[in-house]
C-alpha cells in the first residue's frame, strides 16, 4: 500500500497536544523524504491498530491465546514486517477502567515483575520470547526480512520507531529485532511522559568471563541502574539444567522375551496365553533434570570464577521432563505386524507344508486322505500302539504341539487345567463396550476357542515364523477333522446358529458344531437315516374323507383357539428350522441371487429356490391337520391375508390365478418334519467347513486369525492401563479395519510404556511438577549417584528501585544470552 | 443426467466420469403393508391391485442419478410373514439402507414397524439409513395411523419419513431419492466392520436407465 495523500498523515510536529487526525485535512508537507514517509507510514498503521495510550482497548480477563496481526513495509531496500501481538481476550467485555498512561504502565511493570518467577526457556506461545522474557501482555515487533546487521541502518530505523512511537503516543512496548535472526537479539523501548523502559538483549557466543558466574552477573546489573538511592539487596533465582542421558532404571520392566516359552525342557503354556507387551529398549531417550532455587539473596549464596556455594542437591525444588524416542518399538504391535504381513502371501497355506496335493486341495470334492496325526492318535502312539509310518511331520516338535493342541482342546485330555468356562458369551456392544480400543473389529467369545488358537498361532508365528504356523493350523484342522468323524463337539465355541456378529472362523466352528449335533440328534432318535424317501402318503388333495391311517403327526401345539374350516382345532406343526448360515454363505447366496438378475424368469427361479421352506411347512402342517385346506393354513401363517368370514377365507391376493402359495400347496403331501427331507445337509456343510478351513491361502488365515488377535490384544492394552476412548469405527473393508485397528493398538501400547516410565520417574507426582524426596532419590539414582556438569544455567536477578522494577536475567549454556528491562526517569533539563 | 453409456465392457481407460455407487436396501413391514408394491411401482413404474404375497425375498435393481452419483440400489423384498423374521437379518445385515412400511390404515401394521425399526437399530450397522414409510395414503378415508404420530416417531429415532402411494405412485420415487441422498457416497463412508459403505463399482458395470432423470 503506498500513501497518495496525506489525510491519515499527522504533521511531524513536537506540540504535545492532541490532534484528531482522522477530523482534520491537513495537507502534509513533511512526508517528503523516504524517511519522513516511512514514519508517517509505522504512525499510520499504529493509529489504524489503535494503540494509542488513550484508545488501547483493554480487556480484565485474557485467555493465553496469542492473536497478531501485521503489516508488510519497505524502507531503504528492506523489507519489513511490523506486527502486533496480544493474547486474547476472553469476553468482549472490556475493561471498566480508564486507559490512560498511568495504568498502563503499571500494568506493564507489574507484568515484568511477576515475570521473574518463570524462567527464560519457558514458552508461552506467543511467536516471539519477548513476551515470556519481559511478562508481556500486548507487544509490537518490527522485524526485518533481512538480519540487520550494519550500526547506522539499526539507529536509523529505532529512531525512526522512536520519533513513530511518541507522535501517536503508543500504549504498546515496541521491539525491533536486530543482527542475525538465530541471536534473539531483541532493542525494545516504551515511553510516557514521565518514565522510559528499555528491553535489551545481549547474545553472544561465548561465555565472558565476568558473566559466568552469579557475582559477576550481580555485578553487572548494579551497574546498569542508574539509581541515585542506595538500593535493596537483590533477590535471585536460579535454574540449572541438566542432561542424563543413561536412563535405564527408567527402562519398561523386562517382561519374559517372547520366544521363551518354546525352551525344549519347560515349556510353559501360561508363558504362551501372556501376549508380550510394551517396549524392548528403554522408551525414554534422556531426562532433562532442572534444579530450581526460587529465590534468594545475593549476599546468602557465593558463586564466583574461584568458589561455588551451589549445589544442585540442595536446591529447594527439582523438576524433570521426560524425552521419549521416536520410535518406540513394542512387542505386542511388533507380533501383529507380523501377522499383518501375511496378508500379502497368496499362497495355499498347505502348499507351504508341501501338502496341498495329499490333501486333495486340488480337487476340492476327493475325499480327504487319511488324517495323519490326530490328538487321539498320538495318544494312541503314547500308550504304545503303533501309528501310521508314512505320517506328515511338520516342523513344530511333537512335545511342544500337544501341549499346545490340548491348550485350545483342553477337553482332549484329563487334566483341567485349561477348560473353557461353561457358558461362553459373545460380548456385544453395549454400554460397557462402548469405548474399548478396537470395538468395531468382530469379536468371538472372550478367552474362547478363537482366541487361544489365534494367541497361539501368533506366538508360534513370532517364534518359529510361517512354518509353525502352517504346522498348527494343519494340526487344528486335522482335529476338526477327528471331531467331525467322531461326532464330538468342538469346544470353546458358543452355542446356537452362526452369528454374524461373531467373526468368520467362529462362525464356521459354530457351523462345525451344528453339524455334529444334527447329525447326533437324529442318528439318536434312532429313526431311518437322512437319505430316506419321502414319507409314503397316497393322499394328495386332503380331502375332507379321512383315511383311518391317516392320524395327525408332528403337532407342536394349538394355535390359540383357532380352528380349521372343517371345525377341528388348528395345530401349529413342528417345523425344519432354517438352515444355519455363516456370512460368507449369505454372501454366496446373495450374489448368486442378485447374478439371477431381476427379469420375470428370474423372480420366478427365486420364488422357487425359495419356496423349498413353504414346500417343507405346509407339508408339516398338513401333517398336524390332517383334512386341513390352504385357507387353513393361511390363517397359521400369513393371517393377514385370512379372512375369518364363514369359518375362514382367503384373501384376495392368495386367489390369484398361479399364485404360488396355491401352487405349492397343490403339490405338498401331508409329511412331519421328522420325516422330510432335510433342507439341511449336515454331512455336505461339515465337509465344506473343513475344505475351507484347510484350503484357505496364507492371507486368508491370516485374516481369520486377525480379529481374535487384535481383540486379545485390546485387552491387553486396557489390562496394562490403556484408557478407553476409541473413536475410530473401523475401515470399510476387512483389510482397512485391520490397519486402523493395529495402529490403534500400537498408539495404546506406547502410550502405556511412556505411562509407565512417567509414572516410575514421578511416582504420584504429574510431570512439571517439583519431585518429591522419593523421586529426587530415584533420579539421582538414575544418574549415577552425581549430577553431571549442568548444560545449562539460568540466573535472574531482580530489584525494586524508588523507580520501578530492574531485572536481568542471563541464560549460559554454549552461548550466553543476557537480557535487561531497566526503567528510569527521564529527567528534562 | 449422468453417464448414459451403451451397454458392453467397457476398456479400463474408459472409466466413467461420474461416480458409481451400489448400495444395498431392504424392505421389511408386517405382510401386506405393501412393500412388494412400492418396489414394484419404483422399479417398473407399475402396480397391481392385488400383489402376490412374497414367499422368502425377492430381488430387484434401480438404478437413479444424484447430481454427480449415479446410485443403484439393490433392492431385497423381504416376505412380511413372521415365519420369515429369522431370515431377514441375512437381508439387513451389511445393508446401507431400509425402508420400513406400515399400512396407514392398520394401527397393529404400525407397531410392528416400531419393532422393525428397534431391531435394525440394535442389529444392523450402526451407519444404515432407515426411512418409515406409511403407505396407502390413499386409503386416507380409512386412516387409522395418523400422520403427526409417525412423523413424530420419526423425528425421535431420525428416520426419514414420508406417506407413500404404491397406487397412485405418491412419493413412492421421492422416499427412495431422500435415501440415496442421504448415503454416505464417499469411499470412506461406511460403518462399522465389514458393513461397509458405497462400493465403488468397476468399469464393466452399466447403470441402468434412469426413473428420476431431473
Amino acid at each position: 500500500m503506498e500513501i497518495n495523500n496525506g489525510k491519515y498523515c499527522k504533521i511531524f510536529s513536537k506540540m504535545n497536544e492532541e490532534i484528531d487526525e482522522y477530523d482534520i485535512y491537513h495537507q502534509d508537507f513533511t512526508t517528503v523524504s523516504e524517511w519522513e514517509v516511512f514514519i508517517a507510514r509505522i504512525e499510520e498503521i499504529l493509529n489504524e491498530w489503535r494503540l494509542a495510550k488513550t484508545k488501547i482497548v483493554r480487556y480484565p480477563t485474557v485467555s493465553k491465546k496469542w492473536i497478531s496481526k501485521s503489516e508488510e513495509f519497505s524502507f531503504q531496500g528492506i523489507n519489513f514486517k511490523l506486527s502486533y501481538h496480544a493474547l486474547e481476550p476472553v469476553s468482549n467485555e472490556e475493561s471498566t477502567e480508564d486507559s490512560d498512561g498511568k495504568t498502563i504502565f503499571q500494568e506493564l511493570q507489574n507484568g515484568i515483575w511477576d515475570a521473574t518467577s518463570h524462567f527464560m526457556d519457558e514458552d508461552d506461545g506467543s511467536p516471539f520470547p519477548v513476551s515470556i522474557w519481559f511478562g508481556l501482555k500486548r507487544y509490537l515487533m518490527f522485524c526485518p526480512e533481512i538480519p540487520l546487521v550494519d550500526g547506522s541502518i539499526i539507529k536509523v530505523v529505532m529512531s525512526s520507531v522512536n520519533i513513530a512511537f511518541a507522535n501517536v503516543n503508543c500504549g504498546v512496548p515496541f521491539f525491533v529485532k536486530i543482527r542475525e535472526h538465530w541471536q534473539h537479539n531483541y532493542l525494545g523501548f516504551y515511553e510516557d511522559n514521565e518514565y522510559k523502559t528499555s528491553f535489551d538483549v545481549i547474545n553472544l557466543k561465548r561465555i565472558s568471563n565476568q558473566c559466568s558466574h552469579l557475582t559477576g552477573l550481580v555485578s553487572l546489573f548494579k551497574s546498569k541502574i542508574s539509581s541515585p538511592v542506595a538500593l535493596d539487596a537483590v533477590m535471585v533465582s536460579a535454574k540449572f539444567s541438566y542432561e542424563l542421558k543413561d536412563s535405564e532404571a527408567f527402562a519398561w520392566r523386562k517382561v519374559t522375551h517372547s520366544n521363551e516359552f518354546l525352551s525344549v525342557d519347560g515349556f510353559d503354556v501360561k508363558k504362551l496365553i501372556e501376549l508380550p507387551f510394551g517396549s524392548e529398549r528403554n522408551p525414554v531417550a534422556s531426562i532433562l533434570l532442572n534444579a530450581i532455587w526460587p529465590r534468594f539473596r545475593e549476599s546468602t549464596i557465593v558463586d564466583s570464577s574461584t568458589f561455588s556455594d551451589i549445589d544442585p542437591l540442595m536446591a529447594p525444588v527439582w523438576k524433570v521432563t521426560l524425552k521419549f524416542r521416536e520410535n518406540i518399538a513394542c512387542q505386542l504391535s511388533e507380533t501383529i505386524s507380523k501377522v499383518m504381513n501375511l496378508l500379502e502371501n497368496t499362497a495355499l497355506i498347505m502348499d507351504t507344508l508341501g501338502l496341498s496335493r495329499s490333501l486333495g486341495i486340488v480337487n476340492p470334492l476327493h475325499k480327504i486322505t487319511e488324517a495323519p496325526i490326530t490328538i487321539s492318535k498320538l495318544v494312541k502312539a503314547a500308550i504304545g500302539q503303533s501309528s501310521n509310518t508314512s505320517e506328515f511331520k511338520g516342523p513344530l516338535p511333537d512335545d511342544l504341539l500337544m501341549p499346545l493342541l490340548y491348550y485350545v482342546f483342553p477337553d482332549a485330555v484329563e487334566d483341567d487345567t485349561f477348560n473353557y468356562p461353561k457358558q461362553l458369551e459373545v460380548e456385544f456392544k453395549s454400554d460397557t463396550n462402548e469405548n474399548k480400543l478396537c470395538n468395531y473389529v468382530k469379536t468371538s467369545p472372550e478367552s474362547g476357542l478363537v482366541w487361544r488358537l489365534s494367541v497361539t498361532a501368533a506366538r508360534l508365528h513370532d517364534a518359529g515364523g510361517l512354518p509353525y504356523l502352517a504346522h498348527f493350523w494343519y494340526e487344528f484342522v486335522q482335529e476338526l477333522q477327528y471331531r467331525w468323524e467322531h461326532k464330538i463337539q468342538v469346544p470353546g465355541v458358543a452355542g446356537g446358529a452362526p452369528n454374524a456378529r461373531t467373526c468368520l472362523l467362529h462362525q464356521k466352528l459354530q457351523l462345525l458344531n451344528c453339524c455334529i449335533q444334527r447329525v447326533d440328534s437324529s442318528t439318536n432318535q434312532g429313526g431311518n437315516s437322512s437319505d430316506d424317501e419321502f414319507y409314503d402318503c397316497s393322499d394328495d388333495d386332503g380331502t375332507d374323507d379321512l383315511p383311518p391311517w391317516d392320524k395327525p403327526v408332528g403337532r407342536l401345539h394349538r394355535l390359540d383357539n383357532a380352528t380349521l374350516k372343517n371345525g377341528a382345532p388348528l395345530y401349529v406343526p413342528q417345523t425344519q428350522d432354517p438352515a444355519p448360515k455363516t456370512e460368507d454363505q449369505l454372501e454366496e447366496d446373495a450374489e448368486l441371487m442378485v447374478r439371477l438378475g431381476d427379469d420375470a424368469r428370474a423372480s420366478e427361479l427365486r420364488a422357487r429356490m425359495m419356496s423349498a421352506s413353504l414346500l417343507s411347512d405346509m407339508e408339516a402342517f398338513k401333517a398336524a391337520n390332517p383334512g386341513a385346506e390352504l385357507c387353513d393354513f393361511v390363517q397359521w401363517y400369513s393371517p393377514r391375508d385370512w379372512l375369518p368370514d364363514e369359518g375362514g377365507k382367503l384373501g384376495a391376493r392368495m386367489l390369484l390365478p398361479g399364485n404360488p402359495w396355491a401352487e405349492t400347496w397343490s403339490v405338498s403331501r401331508p409329511v412331519p418334519a421328522a420325516r422330510q427331507r432335510r433342507l439341511f445337509d449336515e454331512t455336505r456343510e461339515a465337509e465344506q467347513v473343513l475344505h475351507f478351513l484347510r484350503s484357505r491361502t496364507v492371507s486368508a488365515v491370516a485374516e481369520l486369525l486377525l480379529p481374535a488377535i487384535l481383540r486379545v490384544a485390546a485387552a491387553k492394552c486396557h489390562e496394562e492401563g490403556a484408557p478407553r476412548g476409541s473413536v475410530s469405527v473401523g475401515g470399510v473393508d476387512k483389510r482397512r479395519t485391520f490397519e486402523v485397528a493395529a495402529r490403534e493398538i500400537y498408539d495404546a501400547e506406547r502410550e502405556v510404556c511412556k505411562c509407565l516410565c512417567v509414572r516410575t520417574v514421578f511416582g504420584d507426582g504429574a510431570e512439571g511438577e517439583p519431585l518429591d524426596v522419593a523421586g529426587r532419590s530415584r533420579v539421582l539414582s538414575a544418574a549415577g549417584g552425581a549430577l553431571p556438569l549442568p548444560a545449562r544455567k539460568e540466573f535472574t536477578l531482580r530489584v525494586k528501585d524508588s523507580v520501578a522494577p530492574q531485572t536481568m536475567r542471563a541464560a549460559l549454556s554454549t552461548d550466553m544470552t543476557i537480557i535487561g528491562v531497566f526503567t528510569e526517569r527521564i529527567v528534562c533539563l | 443426467m449422468a453417464t448414459n453409456r451403451t451397454g458392453g465392457a467397457q476398456r479400463p481407460n474408459g472409466a466413467p466420469q461420474t461416480k458409481v455407487c451400489q448400495f444395498k436396501l431392504v424392505l421389511l413391514g408386517e405382510s401386506a403393508v405393501g412393500k412388494s408394491s412400492l418396489v414394484l411401482r419404483f422399479v417398473k413404474g407399475q402396480f397391481h391391485e392385488y400383489q402376490e404375497s412374497t414367499i422368502g425375498a425377492a430381488f430387484l435393481t434401480q438404478t437413479v442419478c444424484l447430481d454427480d452419483t449415479t446410485v443403484k440400489f439393490e433392492i431385497w423384498d423381504t416376505a412380511g410373514q413372521e415365519r420369515y423374521h429369522s431370515l431377514a437379518p441375512m437381508y439387513y445385515r451389511g445393508a446401507q439402507a431400509a425402508i420400513v412400511v406400515y399400512d396407514i390404515t392398520n394401527q397393529d401394521t404400525f407397531g410392528r414397524a416400531k419393532n422393525w425399526v428397534k431391531e435394525l437399530q440394535r442389529q444392523a450397522s450402526p451407519s444404515i439409513v432407515i426411512a418409515l414409510a406409511g403407505n396407502k395414503s390413499d386409503l386416507a378415508a380409512k386412516r387409522m395411523v395418523e400422520f403427526e404420530e409417525a412423523q413424530a416417531y420419526a423425528d425421535e429415532n431420525g428416520l426419514l419419513f414420508m406417506e407413500t402411494s404404491a397406487k397412485t405412485a405418491m412419493n413412492v420415487n421421492d422416499i427412495f431419492l431422500a435415501i440415496a441422498n442421504k448415503l454416505p457416497k464417499s469411499e470412506s463412508g461406511g460403518g462399522a466392520g465389514g458393513a461397509g459403505g458405497a462400493r465403488r463399482l468397476a468399469d464393466g458395470d452399466t447403470p441402468r436407465a434412469s426413473s428420476c432423470c431431473k
